[in-house]
Order: structure tokens, then C-alpha cells, then sequence
């Protein structure tokens, strides 16, 4: 839907500075229907790739290509785009209802249209009880329910976001990835924003990591994770076979835990002769797992290398 | 004009509207009845001369000071707030985005003119003045210099920060006014230097002194027809000028 091709930018912060690249010849593609997170720390350069992807800042090479789904002229691509930028303002004098309503009238759509859209998405976000009241008056949890809902004023069929849990608490953390997952479900393509991985982790079948302007990694989350396997156990046992344990070849490692037990690592090749071993002394196993990385660890560990 | 610069427009008024700016026309209302009292007071026979005087100097500078401040902050506070992009992001092309707002502001100037104007009227009929169509054409031109000094400071303020725009378009301002008056002083036929800034800036530069109609009105001084068509030529070209500038210069502008 959305091709990055060897994209670069670069700012320059001060006349007598070098400018520093902010977007390193960064390439990957969304593909359509899917629900992708857009990962990488602060800094690294999401807002930059989403605001060059809006047209809203040029980028110095490479390009960006839109697919003819979307539209011939980059006019009717954004027409068929639902933006919600990070910490949204809006104009504090209008209402939530009116707002939304210039907004979908600068989309072009009618009135009819728009009403039906603001009661499916105000309620859907939890917020059509606050639309007659003056923006002025929201908390930060309306406003990113309300800049959520202007997003999605126009039905679009691809929606970014950056950022958009931000500030949220927990219900509102789980309405916002519950209409994340519904507009996958109607077959939008969702595109989102965030630092917080495990946020991504939850919902996106999808993922782009990028590390300080470059490509770290995109494609499935599944795939990512799978690739990161250890392929290593760990059993938690009394710290009364510690003796009996540094006697067996197979274990990599012993860690003393804070409530008698010890920790143990061994590599998956040897989970059979460690089972037996456990047979033949008659030990009480507390706990025994395959040691599988979190995304958070996997991403955030590889970007540290 | 596209609906997208009208939808644009109105909201830009209702948002200027709404920061409650026209309350300089209570203000300035309440000082021009004061004004008036003394003056009427003071000015023995000339009294509706002179109220015309100050009213129209009022109405002036409230225009100009509208259209400087607000106009150097018409789009640098959409991109400080990131409101424009809620609205270009949708399919809305950025010379619509610009000209809406200035549509938008441009009315709320329009209404402060036509609102302390009306006031001027009422009390200058009520001193015993009597209707010119001079009194009328000085309006127009006070808006159109108003209209000259918005589309100036939103354009410096395009690749400046407000308080530059400001600082420029207020010097340009009275550079504008005062050119003229510089035309006639021993000092201009003397100085090389002078003369040729002076000849530069009145041919390339706006010279405000060209649509200020006060004095003729004041003096009841004659005009050739032909004077208005070329000074409102002037100044339409002027705000033309001003205006495609800052269409390519927020074209180009990087929105980060």
C-alpha cells in the first residue's frame, strides 16, 4: 500500500551545523489490510517518516510510493488517509461535534455521512457523551479520543497514528486497541506509532522497527519472536541439589533465588536427559519453562547491539 | 473560490472572533465619544473636522494594528499547535489553507473598520458634518492598507518568527508613509544616497503615503477620478504580490 524507498532526510539544526540525518535511506512497505506497529525509541524517527509520508516535510532522496489503491493524485491519496498527529490541539472555542463536522466537511463528505460516522466512532472511543461541550473543557484522554474520532470522520481506508495511546489510562488503552482491532477487522490498514512495545506486541500482526533513521526490521511479529528463540529452558528447583547440579554437564547456568530455590539454564537439546536426571533423584520441580523473549526484550536488546 | 478556503475562512474568523480581539472596538468606541467630548468642547466651529480627524487616525491604527499582530501569527500558531495538521492532511490543498485564513482575518478587520466607522458617523452628523464621498473612499483605502500591512506581516512571518515580521513590516510601514514627505525636504535634493534609497523604495517597495486620502478629505482638496483607479490598483497589486509570495514561500515551507 505504502512504499519507503531508500528514503533520506536531514535537518539542519544550526546554520554553521552539519545537518543531521534523521532518516537514514529507510525502506520498508506496508501492505494492505494488515494492522503494522511502527517501532523504534524516541528519537529515532517515526514523527519524521509519518510526516514525510503526509507530505508534510520534503525528503533530500529516495522516494515514497503510494499504492493505485489509494489514489492517483497525492490529493485523493489524502483524501483516503485518516491522520491522528501526537499531542493533538484543537481549537479550544469549537465543540467536539463541531469540530468534527469543519473537519469532514473539508473531507468533501456530506452531512448525512458524517453524523452516521461520529456515532459509530463516538461511541466505539467513549466520547459521544462530551461532543456538545467546548473542547476547552476535555481532559487529555478526551482529546485523544476526539483527535482518534477525527481520524476516522471520512471512513478512511488507511489510518496512522502516532503515538496514539499516549496519555491514555488502561480502560482507555483498551478501547483505542479494541477499535484498532475493528477497523482491521472491516479490512482498513492500520499504521501506528509507538515507544511502548508491548502496546504494539498485543495487536499488530505487523511490525517496522527502526533504529536512528535506519531499517532494523519489518515484517511479522511472529516471525521476529521465532527468530529471537533462545532455544533454552529454565527449571526452578530447592537449593538443597545445587551440589548435585554443578556435578551435571548439561547445565549452563545455576542462579541463586531469593526464596531457597535456584534457577537453572540448560539448552533445549538436553531437555530429555535433564527430565531424567529429575526422574532418577526424585526431585520436586517448582517450575519449568522454554525461555522465550518478550518483543520489548527482543527489540530493545538487538537495537542496543 | 474553492469551498475549502470558505470553510477555512469562517473558521478562521470565528476563532479571531472568539479570542475576543474585537473588543478594541468597545475600547476604541468609548475613546473616540471621549475624544469627541473634549474636542467639541475645544474646537470652536471646526468641531466635526476635527472629531473626523482623530476618528479616522483611530480607525486607522486599530486596522493596522489588527492586521500586524495577528496576521504575523496567522500561521505560525496552526503550525505551533499543530492544528493545520488535523486540516492538511485531508484534501486540502496549502494556498486554500492560507487564503482562508487570511480570508478570515481579513473579515474580522472588515467588521472592526465598518463597526467604529458606523460610530465615527453617527457623531460626526451629530457635530453637523455632512456626507462626502471622500469620507468614503478613505475608508476603503484604510482597509486596504490594512489589508497591505496582513498579507506583509504573514508573509515575513513565513520564513521569520512573529516579532520580526512585526519589527519588518512595522518599519516598512512608516518607511511607506513617510517616503514622500522625505521627497520634499532640502536634504533629498542634496544627498546622492538619499535620493536614490528614497527613488528605490518608492518604486519597489509599497508606499503607504499613495492611499492615505485623509488630508484630502480634511481640506475638502480636489482629486482626479483617474487617482482612484490607480491607487486602488496600487494597493490590489500590492496585496496580490504579497500574497502569491507567501503561497510559494508555505508551499515550500518544511512542516515540522
Amino acid at each position: 500500500m505504502i512504499h519507503f524507498n531508500e528514503v533520506t532526510k536531514s535537518f539542519q539544526e544550526d546554520f554553521w551545523k552539519k545537518p543531521k540525518i534523521v532518516l537514514d535511506r529507510l525502506s520498508f512497505s506496508l501492505e494492505e489490510g494488515t494492522i503494522t506497529g511502527f517501532l523504534g525509541a524516541n528519537g529515532a524517527g517515526k514523527t519524521t517518516s509519518i510526516k514525510a509520508l503526509l507530505g508534510f516535510i520534503s525528503i533530500d532522496s529516495g522516494s515514497i510510493n503510494y499504492s493505485e489503491a489509494l489514489g492517483a493524485s497525492f490529493k485523493e491519496v489524502r483524501s483516503k488517509i485518516g491522520y491522528f498527529p501526537e499531542s493533538p490541539y484543537f481549537y479550544p472555542y469549537l465543540t467536539g461535534m463541531e469540530f468534527c463536522q469543519y473537519l469532514g466537511a473539508l473531507q468533501g463528505i456530506s452531512k448525512n455521512d458524517i453524523e452516521i460516522n461520529i456515532k459509530k466512532w463516538g461511541e466505539a472511543l467513549n466520547i459521544s457523551y462530551a461532543l456538545h461541550k467546548k473542547v476547552r473543557s476535555y481532559s487529555k484522554g478526551m482529546l485523544q479520543r476526539l483527535g482518534f474520532l477525527s481520524a476516522l470522520i471520512h471512513s478512511p481506508s488507511l489510518i496512522i497514528l502516532d503515538e496514539p495511546l499516549s496519555g491514555l489510562d488502561p480502560i482507555g488503552r483498551k478501547e483505542f486497541k479494541d477499535v484498532l482491532q475493528l477497523l482491521n477487522k472491516e479490512g482498513r490498514t492500520v499504521f501506528f506509532s509507538s515507544h511502548i512495545v508491548s502496546d504494539v506486541e498485543e495487536i499488530c500482526e505487523n511490525l517496522v522497527v527502526i533504529k536512528e533513521g535506519k531499517h532494523f526490521y519489518s515484517g511479522k511479529t511472529s516471525t521476529l519472536l521465532e527468530e529471537s528463540k533462545k532455544s533454552e529452558f529454565s527449571a526452578v528447583v530447592s537449593d538443597s541439589y545445587k551440589s548435585a547440579i554443578s556435578k551435571i554437564d548439561l547445565i549452563k547456568t545455576v542462579e541463586n533465588q531469593s526464596n531457597g530455590m535456584i534457577r537453572i539454564r540448560f539448552s533445549n537439546n538436553h531437555h530429555g536427559e535433564f527430565m531424567k536426571w529429575v526422574q532418577d533423584q526424585k526431585v520436586s520441580l517448582i517450575e519449568l519453562k522454554s525461555e522465550n523473549p518478550t518483543l520489548e526484550e527482543v527489540i530493545y536488546d538487538s537495537s542496543s547491539r | 473560490m474553492s469551498m475549502n478556503v470558505l470553510l477555512i475562512a469562517k473558521q478562521s474568523f470565528k476563532e479571531i472572533y472568539q479570542s475576543k480581539v474585537l473588543m478594541n472596538i468597545l475600547f476604541l468606541g468609548v475613546l473616540l465619544l471621549l475624544l469627541t467630548f473634549v474636542v467639541s468642547e475645544f474646537s470652536y466651529g471646526v468641531a466635526e473636522k476635527v472629531t473626523l480627524d482623530i476618528g479616522l487616525g483611530l480607525i486607522s491604527l486599530s486596522g493596522v494594528a489588527i492586521s500586524l499582530f495577528l496576521g504575523s501569527r496567522l500561521i505560525v500558531n496552526e503550525v505551533e499547535n499543530r492544528t493545520l495538521y488535523m486540516v492538511l492532511v485531508r484534501p486540502v490543498a496549502r494556498y486554500e489553507f492560507l487564503l482562508g485564513k487570511v480570508i478570515g482575518l481579513a473579515a474580522i478587520v472588515f467588521l472592526n473598520l465598518i463597526a467604529l466607522f458606523s460610530l465615527l458617523l453617527v457623531l460626526y452628523f451629530a457635530l453637523g458634518g455632512s456626507w462626502d464621498n471622500m469620507i468614503g473612499w478613505t475608508l476603503f483605502f484604510v482597509y486596504m492598507e490594512s489589508l497591505l500591512v496582513l498579507v506583509m506581516s504573514l508573509f515575513f512571518s513565513l520564513f521569520s518568527n512573529p516579532i520580526i515580521s512585526i519589527m519588518v513590516t512595522l518599519t516598512m510601514f512608516i518607511a511607506g508613509h513617510g517616503v514622500e514627505t522625505v521627497k520634499e525636504t532640502h536634504l533629498y535634493q542634496k544627498d546622492d544616497l538619499l535620493r536614490g534609497f528614497v527613488d528605490f523604495y518608492t518604486q519597489w517597495l509599497p508606499n503607504f503615503d499613495k492611499l492615505n486620502l485623509k488630508n484630502y478629505v480634511l481640506y475638502n482638496k480636489f482629486l482626479p477620478n483617474d487617482w482612484f483607479l490607480v491607487a486602488s490598483g496600487y494597493s490590489f497589486t500590492w496585496v496580490f504580490v504579497f500574497i502569491v509570495f507567501a503561497i510559494v514561500l508555505f508551499n515550500k515551507k518544511e512542516l515540522t
